[in-house]
């Protein structure tokens, strides 16, 4: 008897944003390649990114559905839907091919239903990024997991706001938008996020 | 709400976008910490522009390799490793050194029968198979190095244009003698494919990845089963089909038949974008004639491509001997061993499969009754002598009846003897769900053996049974598990499908085909498909927002929105009247279709919480509007303060379940306020029970409608929360809002009871015309509706009810119903699909007091016949 139910389809939407003539980067090789149909290409180019979205998945996530989701359970689900709408995915800088996994993961929470109740999902082996050296890898780990543990510190808007911003790359009126302010707003509430963030980044930093 | 920005925060904003900012000493630590906060989020977020240690990372060269090997140059990559071209230091030779990646899936146990299988493969040893010279390991990840050839893969030759048939001729006798030399060391190479051939700069080619691919897709149809499916091109039928039993010399035969195809014609002889179409043409349909693409082709190579690829691998030639011996006829221009399949060939073929059809059927039905009693008392000797005698006479029937009872009383070993009879007494049976019933009970036995004309519907009764046990009710693509049982399941469809079907059924199956396919394979679709959101504002020229606004043909929203779009441009370029001109007209439109400021939420899943979260886009635009209209026009319009508020009395909601309205508010005149709309416009509201709800409604007057309720409920509330029910019997349906808060009676929550299904079980096979749905009464109960409906896969699972059925009795047979019921049912519920049903019980007061919580299914054996 329930009344079916209407799925809010965001549009996806690419920023273009426009960038000098550079020596192709790592991710621009594998973006092409995976284009190319290289599969080895895009887990490649998603391995690169995964610590990044986990980040990003953990945040996203704050502790409201943690019990419920696992973010690896996201992340799996993200993995297999960006494979399926790769073709959509244009490169336009480095950062681009984050922030519209991001945008996907966005997406699929907010209409989830019921596709992470863990026991029901599939194992779908994601690729992992592995640390390059003893040194800079273990230093760019720690510094990822601060800055994960931060993020959960602050309050859901704060967290919200640079999530927003930063990880899916939406311009103030964009973020404004979603949240119901106006860009002007979503600039003072970035900033005061940053303050509340950095005071978490430096507390950590005197703990340690 | 909105406090004074804290200047730091200004200073901050105004640095981040680029501007010059003096930074007060007191607050310049803070200043600092979040420029770092931000650094650190930039360095997080930036991968370096040139990162290939990390990429190399994922692929390091095994150290002791790179020891005895110097890698010059990478030659490929596939999803199995990496292929280098190296130079072995000690023999100072080129080698091709393959290191196993298998794409960061852990292998497992395979890696040891890999390792077996490939220091057996070293031993083979000819002039057309690229030899293995030696496996190794390093750091556990296996290696191993061959012979470098200098050439390119057949598949590059064969993209540059289709090959003579001269040189065709020469390469594919290369590659038999290759072939045969491997089948006499008992190797079957089972993944040839032009990929798998290489020719040098003389011509000379080479077979390789031998046997290699064995081992791993063996396990592989669980791990990696997404490459394996995604490209069945070069199966044979039998390798498609999952039948080992089958695979052998004429699976290398069969592909030896794809290669010459392609280098003939230049495609692949089964060729689709999907693979699923792939599968389902290399399974069903003969590859088009060599002849009917270029008649420049001779004749006799025709035939012996088409030799090749016969489905049954019986059909194909003996062995490889066979085949080189027809090429040298061919080359001597002496006829062949394999005949052409002629017309009389075909219409063998065709009676073969057909006759059944036309077998006879009156002697059954009269001996069936007479039967039961003396089956009691007799051996299972008795039994099956005396089920064959009757299968001898032709009565199929009574011999399955007969079979089945000594089935029952029969061992292991006993049932392995009988299992051949009752397929034979199956094929031939006219009682169509005892013959589903009969076959369900033997063919895990012989599960690649076909029954006849009735595949179709054992193939759709274990279709039915994994609907039965899925959640959903469907094959669900998302939560399902690649099991054994699916793979059963798959290649009974796939055995149907070369059966005689309607095109409904073919396309039921085929639907249901995929979606397994997409269960088994690890890629799935997103199920995205762009809606333009309807809470944007459209883009455009002034004039076509205008136009927009007042076109009548288009969506009152949609020019409602138009018109708010409007209004924004002109107040930008501070044309104020006319801003508010076009403010007022879209206030006009969508108050007749969405009235709603606040209070709705928009449809966003199973959070219980989900009173917490903001407003619908669409309740924010209408609320932006009106703010907009009233600060243009301050004196002439005030801030709407209409609502409905109503109270939530009766059973408490347990915080696991969370439960909304569906309300629709429109103008009275308005039929539909969602037309023309790509979905509708959102209107649930969360029902809360700790303070009384409110909605914020415009000024004017509605047709106020409840469309049921959506509920949300965490595991195993689900079931549970369908129990819920909403009275609102004596709300209005028509209201009036002036400034005011109307208050509506309460909304009382209740629970119904469950209705529990007594017949048909769940997946059974019925027979439409005599079973009978049954349930148990509910006291009270003054009427019951059965719902009908059905299920198929598109490829996600979707249900189609198609008739609802009013009685006063506990039960329904479907032969008791209308002749326009009858009709609905003959067209819906089709031999082979899946039914389903659910009963709602009502009270006098027509309360639903009573709803099955399990939904019935069935597979329908019998279609209802025609009065």
């Amino acid at each position: 008897m329930g009344s079916p139910r209407l799925d809010r389809r965001k549009r996806l939407e690419i920023e273009v944003r426009s960038v000098g003539v550079e020596p192709e980067s790592t991710t621009k090789v594998l973006w092409r390649r995976a284009r190319d149909g290289d599969p080895a290409a895009y887990e490649q180019l998603f391995s690169l990114h995964v610590d990044r979205l986990l980040v990003f998945v953990r945040a996203r996530l704050g502790s409201g559905l943690r019990e419920k989701v696992e973010p690896e359970d996201v992340l799996q689900d993200a993995y297999v839907a960006a494979i399926k709408s790769f073709a959509s995915f244009e490169y336009t800088d480095d950062g681009a091919f984050l922030r519209w996994m991001c945008r996907i993961i966005d997406n699929r929470l907010r209409d989830a239903h019921d596709h992470f109740s863990a026991k029901k999902r599939q194992e779908v082996v994601l690729p992992r990024s592995a640390p390059t050296g003893p040194v800079t890898a273990l230093g760019r780990v720690e510094r990822r997991q601060e800055i994960a543990t931060a993020l959960l510190q602050l309050s859901p808007e704060h967290r919200e706001v640079l999530l927003l911003r930063y990880f899916e790359g939406m311009t103030a009126e964009e973020a404004g938008q979603r949240m119901s302010r106006s860009p002007g707003a979503i600039r003072n509430l970035a900033a005061r996020a940053l303050i509340e963030l950095g005071r978490q980044l430096s507390t950590q930093k005197d703990t340690n | 709400m909105v406090s004074q920005p804290d200047p730091l925060e200004q200073l901050i904003s105004a640095h981040l976008a680029g501007e010059q900012v003096e930074v007060p000493a007191t607050r310049r630590a803070e200043f600092e910490q979040a420029l770092a906060a931000h650094a650190a989020l930039q360095q997080l977020l930036t991968v370096a522009p040139s990162s290939y240690p990390e990429i190399a990372s994922t692929d390091p060269l095994p150290p002791d390799v790179s020891a005895r090997f110097e890698i010059q140059r990478e030659l490929g990559r596939g999803g199995m490793g990496v292929v280098y071209l190296a130079r072995q230091r000690s023999l100072d030779r080129p080698v091709a050194l393959k290191v196993l990646r298998p794409g960061k899936r852990e292998l497992g146990p395979t890696l040891e029968r890999f390792r077996e299988e490939a220091q057996h493969l070293a031993h083979l040893r000819h002039p057309h198979i690229v030899s293995i010279h030696e496996v190794g390991d390093a750091g556990g990840e296996p290696y191993f190095t061959m012979d470098f050839i200098d050439g390119e893969p057949l598949s590059a030759t064969i993209a540059r244009g289709p090959l003579p048939p001269s040189r065709a001729i020469d390469v594919l006798k290369q590659i038999a003698v290759a072939i045969q030399h491997a089948h006499r060391h008992g190797i079957i190479h089972r993944d040839l494919k032009p990929g798998n051939v290489l020719l040098d700069q003389s011509g000379h080619a080479f077979v390789t990845d031998f046997g290699l691919a064995r081992n791993i897709s063996r396990e592989s149809t669980l791990t990696q089963s997404g490459e394996l499916l995604g490209t069945p091109q070069y199966m044979a039928p039998e390798q498609a089909r999952g039948d080992s039993s089958l695979i052998g010399e004429s699976t290398d035969l069969h592909a030896l038949g794809l290669l010459l195809f392609e280098m003939l014609t230049g495609r692949p002889a089964f060729a689709s974008s999907s693979p699923a179409d792939v599968l389902v043409k290399l399974l069903h349909e003969t590859p088009p004639s060599l002849r009917s693409l270029d008649r420049r082709i001779p004749r006799d190579l025709d035939t012996i491509c088409q030799k090749l690829l016969e489905k049954s691998p019986a059909a194909r030639y003996a062995n490889v001997s066979a085949l080189l011996e027809d090429v040298r006829r061919y080359e001597k221009g002496e006829p062949l061993i394999a005949r052409r399949a002629g017309s009389v060939a075909r219409a063998t073929r065709w009676a073969r499969r057909h006759w059944k059809i036309a077998a006879t059927a009156l002697v059954t039905a009269l001996v069936a009754l007479a039967i039961i009693p003396p089956l009691f008392d007799r051996s299972y000797e008795e039994l099956v002598q005396w089920g064959n005698e009757e299968l001898a006479s032709g009565h199929a029937d009574t011999a399955a009846r007969v079979y089945d009872r000594a089935w029952q009383i029969a061992t292991q070993q006993q049932r392995r003897e009988l299992v051949g009879s009752i397929v034979l007494a199956c094929r031939d049976m006219e009682d169509a769900k005892a013959a589903v019933d009969l076959a369900l009970q033997v063919f895990e036995f012989v599960p690649d053996t076909s029954f006849g004309r009735y595949d179709y519907l054992i193939a759709q009764a274990l279709v039915a049974r994994q609907r039965a046990q899925s959640p959903s009710g469907a094959i669900d693509i998302w939560s399902d598990k690649p099991t054994d049982d699916l793979q059963l399941v798959k290649s009974r469809l796939e055995l149907a499908l070369t059966e005689k079907l309607t095109p409904q059924q073919r396309h039921d199956a085929q639907q249901t085909l995929a979606a397994i396919n997409m269960v088994l394979s690890r890629s799935k679709p997103t199920g995205r498909q762009p809606v333009p959101p309807l809470d944007e504002l459209p883009n455009g020229s002034m004039q076509e927002l205008e136009t927009a606004l007042q076109d009548e043909s288009l969506a009152i929203w949609s020019r409602a929105r138009a018109g708010i779009a409007l209004g924004r441009r002109l107040e930008e370029e501070h044309r104020t009247a006319e801003a508010a001109a076009a403010y007022r007209h879209a206030y006009d439109l969508a108050r007749t279709v969405y009235p709603v400021y606040e209070g709705v939420k928009a449809a966003m899943g199973s959070r219980v919480d989900r009173s917490d979260v903001p407003d619908a886009g669409e309740c924010l635009l209408v609320r932006d509007l009106v703010t907009s209209l009233h600060r243009l026009s301050p004196d002439t319009f005030a801030l709407p303060q209409g609502s409905i508020t109503f109270e939530v009395v009766g059973f408490q909601l347990p915080p696991s379940i969370g439960i909304d309205l569906s309300l629709q508010l429109c103008a009275p005149d308005v039929q539909n306020p969602h037309q023309e709309l790509p979905y509708s416009l959102p209107r649930l509201v969360p029902l809360r029970q700790d303070i009384p709800v409110r909605v914020g409604v415009l000024d004017g007057t509605y047709r106020l409608e409840c469309r049921g309720n959506h509920r949300r409920a965490d595991g195993d509330a689900q079931r549970l929360s369908r129990l819920i029910q909403i009275d609102l019997q004596d709300w209005p349906t028509q209201i009036e809002i002036h400034g005011n808060a109307v208050q509506l009676p309460p909304v009382r929550l209740r629970l119904a009871e469950d209705i529990p299904l007594i017949s048909p079980g769940l997946s059974t096979a019925m027979d439409l015309n005599k079973d009978i749905f049954k349930w148990e009464p509910i006291a009270k109960a003054t009427s019951y509706q059965v719902q009908l409906l059905y299920t198929t896969e598109t490829p996600s699972p979707n249900k189609s009810y198609f008739l609802t059925v009013t009685t006063d009795q506990p039960q329904l047979r479907l032969a008791d119903l209308s002749p326009a019921q009858q009709d609905s049912i003959r067209e819906n519920l089709v031999a082979g699909r899946t039914g389903g049903w659910h009963v709602d019980a009502f009270d006098e007061a027509n309360r639903c007091i009573g709803t099955s919580l399990q939904e019935g299914q069935f597979l329908v054996a019998s279609e209802l016949d025609t009065r």
